[in-house]
């Protein structure tokens, strides 16, 4: 405490560099870097959120009334690889390069230039993406899946996207080495890994899966351009190969694909909710490893994805045994979460509600993963409404509302200044109630026979896709409150947030001024265990 | 196949549930429809049973979960004046809800293991039909039935005109006035050949695809099939009820993957063998026709 | 997992050169099984 405000006193010599372009196109700082990666998460967010609001305009009565068949394939298959290569990835690494330095105690990240190249790599990458709607082809309409001989038809839109996953594949795998790099070598002395912040470990987790399926990603994507300009045949049957193969490789990196954008909202939510309830988080070790245990799960459950392909029938067994085991390490998070919350002393601020929001929708996302599971059952699900609910559930009202949560809870440190309370909680009923009325329809529809990626349907489905279009328009124009928000603490806020900012934070990143110095622990703190959330060792 | 005797009161709950959205057995999906269908094979049947039970397994615990969550953000408020407890964990309680969830979802792996096995289970089957997928149609092929080859009865499906020409952007004619002849709506759900096959028979179908993946699926069968080029898929049904049942392809296959419908009409077995038969002498007649036309000289210069 | 992390710049720098080394194996090593299967 006394030492903090030392520190402090010592990183005020470093001033942020002088000059914009040199602060913002050559940073080796890892608060500015993360800033870069939460304000293009932002913008990317909105363009994937803009895709998304034509295909429900479209969808919003029977008939076809604004796009060709052929356009709506484009808008559906880059809504998912903006939201999810754009928006959701970016906005976890921003929240990593922001707050994992100043939870462990280190200066920055192990490689600071790396850092900045990790990130400049994502514009340049979704250029290239996005500038093929513009080919004489259009944007690749194959879904983001990519199946082939689907995603090979057609023109050169498929080129522009297999070098885009190159480039954004290798910005996350120079960003997984740094963050693996710095949270083993950088460590403040005192700060063990079991005392770390859960948010640290679950990256740090996250970071290894990283590394071990973007690579296979690479290679997948790889054979499918070869197959289509150089003659290959991995996945022409006419050729000798087999098209099932694509979905295996694609799948192996699918599947830790979806934990990897889940995993760091788990160890956001796990900073939000004792703060909020004053209590420490319940099971700190348990939840540790069932987050060890998920990530290490998460490669043996790919053929979930591929159920109706015909696989064989120990196979199908096999893999939903599997994924119905993942389950259990997930539920023990959420009675974990429960727990910490049973008998503290709970608030509500803006971070809580989100938390909270999460902890109840994302489970709703959970329980159509078990029903999914089964694989009689899911041979009525596959390829319908059924399973776009379930992603949505995990996605949006999981992963999205983990980074509101994180971005809320961490916003008066980054800037100084607290964000409008009212309007933290108006932006959250408004999501809250209309991602719900956007996509809980979505299981009706999906039981009820309408298949996914089809512009136009039957009468019958009419009534729950204009609920789900109302739900959708509204969600969307209500993340721009958001926006709002956060451009008025920052630059227009008066009230100024203490270094602590909320009563019941813990951790060395709160012994820090608000806003935090450009250079923080240029000296190692000296650790206090009373300081940290978990510096009690015996649990 | 049900699989009886596992909760017992849960499935009465469920068929009340199930009653609201699926009283009778009905081909088309209907508006505000929020169940599967329980179908017309023992196949969907028996997913419908597992569906209906793994809902009520995860309301179940959603209510333990979620009202405890409630009850604490009541109870345990700070402007309730309640003041946080200290303690942090407890071996036990984790061990309590590992094991039990474990228990739980075996309970479910049990029976879902059963209805895959019996849903993998060709052996048996009394006919065969050859269905594959291409941009953007279904062809069907009728191999054999009853142990005898079928001699060349083979047509496209393809989405019907009726369909066809409101589904065009800027139209301007309406979804809702696509009727079939019960006056049902089928927008989309129509197509210009019917797939007919008979009731009560163990039918074996072989599905494939012609050009990209494609999925094969009617949801009053209770099952879909991919059908993907270079391999064939097996799949079988036993319908149990005369009627209609549409479906849709269920797998991403280009533009008009929306537009692809599959009808099955399904007809008593003596009605059947009689089409079959007609297929069959249309095509021998059709044969003939054209090997004839073929020695008929065309005209000059030719012979 | 990767041993004591130091405090001085020196040995930081030395731990981040080892774990940078081990991951890119690790990289390389994925990528050529996984190339591999197709010589």
């Amino acid at each position: 405490m006394a030492h903090a405000s030392t520190q402090g006193h010592h990183d005020a010599h470093h001033e942020a560099p002088s000059g914009f372009f040199r602060r913002w196109f050559m940073s080796t700082n890892h608060k500015d870097i993360g800033t870069l990666y939460l304000i293009f998460a932002g913008l990317m967010f909105f363009i994937g959120g803009a895709m998304a609001m034509v295909i429900r305009a479209e969808l919003f009565e029977p008939g076809m009334q604004l796009v060709q068949p052929y356009f709506f394939n484009e808008l559906t298959t880059m809504h998912a690889l903006v939201m999810i290569f754009g928006a959701i990835m970016p906005a976890f690494v921003g929240l990593a390069n922001w707050m994992i330095p100043l939870m462990i105690g280190a200066p920055d990240m192990a490689l600071p230039r790396m850092n900045n190249m990790s990130f400049w790599l994502l514009p340049f990458a979704f250029t290239i993406l996005l500038s093929s709607f513009f080919l004489p082809g259009g944007a690749p309409a194959g879904g983001w899946t990519m199946y082939p001989p689907l995603s090979i038809q057609g023109g050169d839109g498929i080129a522009f996207l297999i070098f885009f996953v190159h480039l954004s594949g290798i910005s996350s795998i120079m960003g997984a080495i740094n963050i693996i790099a710095t949270i083993l070598n950088m460590r403040a002395p005192g700060m063990d890994l079991l005392k770390m912040p859960i948010f640290v470990w679950t990256w740090l987790i996250t970071a290894f899966l990283l590394i071990a399926v973007m690579p296979v990603l690479a290679g997948g994507v790889t054979m499918l351009l070869t197959d289509k300009y150089f003659g290959t045949s991995f996945f022409n049957a006419a050729g000798g190969g087999d098209p099932v193969l694509f979905q295996h490789v694609f799948w192996f990196f699918g599947h830790p694909e979806v934990y990897i954008m889940i995993l760091p909202a788990f160890g956001i939510i796990s900073e939000v909710i004792p703060t909020f309830s004053r209590k420490p988080l319940f099971g700190y070790k348990a939840m540790v490893y069932a987050t060890a245990s998920i990530a290490f799960l998460s490669f043996i459950v790919w053929a979930h994805h591929m159920f109706t392909t015909g696989l064989p029938l120990g196979a199908e067994l096999f893999f939903m045994y599997a994924t119905m085991l993942i389950a259990v390490p997930t539920g023990v998070k959420v009675f974990n979460w429960v727990t910490t919350m049973w008998g503290g002393s709970l608030t509500f601020e803006t971070p809580m509600l989100f938390a909270v929001a999460f902890v109840i929708l994302f489970t709703i996302g959970g329980f159509s993963g078990i029903m999914l599971a089964l694989v009689p059952a899911d041979f009525q699900y596959q390829d319908t409404y059924f399973v776009v609910a379930h992603f949505h559930y995990v996605l949006v009202t999981g992963a999205a509302f983990g980074i509101m949560a994180g971005v809320y809870f961490w916003l008066p440190k980054w800037s100084g200044h607290m964000y409008s309370e009212r309007w933290g909680k108006i932006h959250f009923w408004l999501s809250v109630i209309s991602v719900n009325v956007l996509f809980f329809p979505m299981h009706f529809l999906g039981l009820a026979g309408m298949p996914r990626r089809i512009p136009d349907y039957n009468v019958a489905f009419a009534d729950f896709n204009m609920i789900s279009s109302i739900g959708g328009f509204v969600f969307g124009a209500s993340q721009l409150i958001m926006v709002g928000n956060i451009i008025y603490t920052v630059f227009f806020a008066k009230r100024k947030a203490s270094d602590r900012v909320w009563e019941g934070a813990k951790g060395l990143e709160w012994t820090v001024p608000s806003p935090a110095p450009h250079h923080t622990f240029s000296v190692p703190p000296v650790i206090d265990d009373s300081l940290l959330a978990h510096g009690d060792v015996s649990h | 196949m049900r699989f009886g005797g596992i909760r017992n009161g849960a499935l009465a709950l469920a068929v009340a549930t199930g009653a609201l959205s699926a009283a009778a057995v009905r081909a088309n999906p209907r508006p505000w429809q929020l169940n599967l269908p329980e179908g017309v094979t023992e196949t969907s049947h028996a997913v419908w049973d597992l569906n209906m039970a793994s809902f009520l397994v995860c309301v179940g615990i959603g209510i333990v979960v979620f009202g405890a969550m409630i009850i604490a953000m009541f109870r345990f408020r700070k402007s309730r004046g309640a003041v946080a407890e200290k303690w942090s964990h407890s071996t036990k309680l984790e061990l309590v809800w590992t094991i039990v969830p474990v228990l739980i979802l075996a309970g479910l792996a049990w029976p879902a293991t059963k209805v895959l096995l019996q849903n993998k289970n060709t052996a048996g089957a009394q006919m065969t039909i050859k269905v594959t997928g291409y941009q953007w149609k279904w062809r069907y092929d009728y191999l054999d039935y009853e142990g005898r080859t079928v001699k060349k009865v083979g047509f496209m499906s393809s989405l019907a005109f009726s369909s066809n020409k409101v589904r065009q952007l800027d139209s301007g004619l309406s979804p809702y006035s696509v009727k079939a002849a019960d006056g049902s709506n089928d927008y989309l759900l129509n197509v210009d050949h019917l797939l007919v096959v008979p009731v009560g028979v163990k039918i074996r179908f072989l599905v494939t695809g012609g050009d990209v993946i494609h999925s094969w699926w009617v949801p009053d069968l209770g099952w879909k099939m991919d059908a993907i080029p270079g391999l064939v898929n097996a799949a079988w049904t036993n319908i149990s009820k005369p009627g209609i049942y549409r479906g849709q392809c269920a797998e991403l296959c280009g533009q008009d993957h929306g537009f692809m419908p599959i009808v099955v009409k399904a007809v008593p077995k003596a009605q059947f063998e009689q089409w079959l038969a007609a297929q069959e002498d249309g095509a021998r007649l059709d044969k003939a026709a054209r090997t004839a036309q073929a020695s008929i000289p065309h005209g000059p210069g030719q012979g | 997992m990767e041993g004591q992390p130091g405090f001085d710049p020196a040995t930081r720098r030395a731990g981040v050169r080892r774990t940078v080394i081990i991951l890119i194996l690790v990289i390389a090593v994925i990528l050529g099984l996984f190339l591999s299967q197709f010589l």
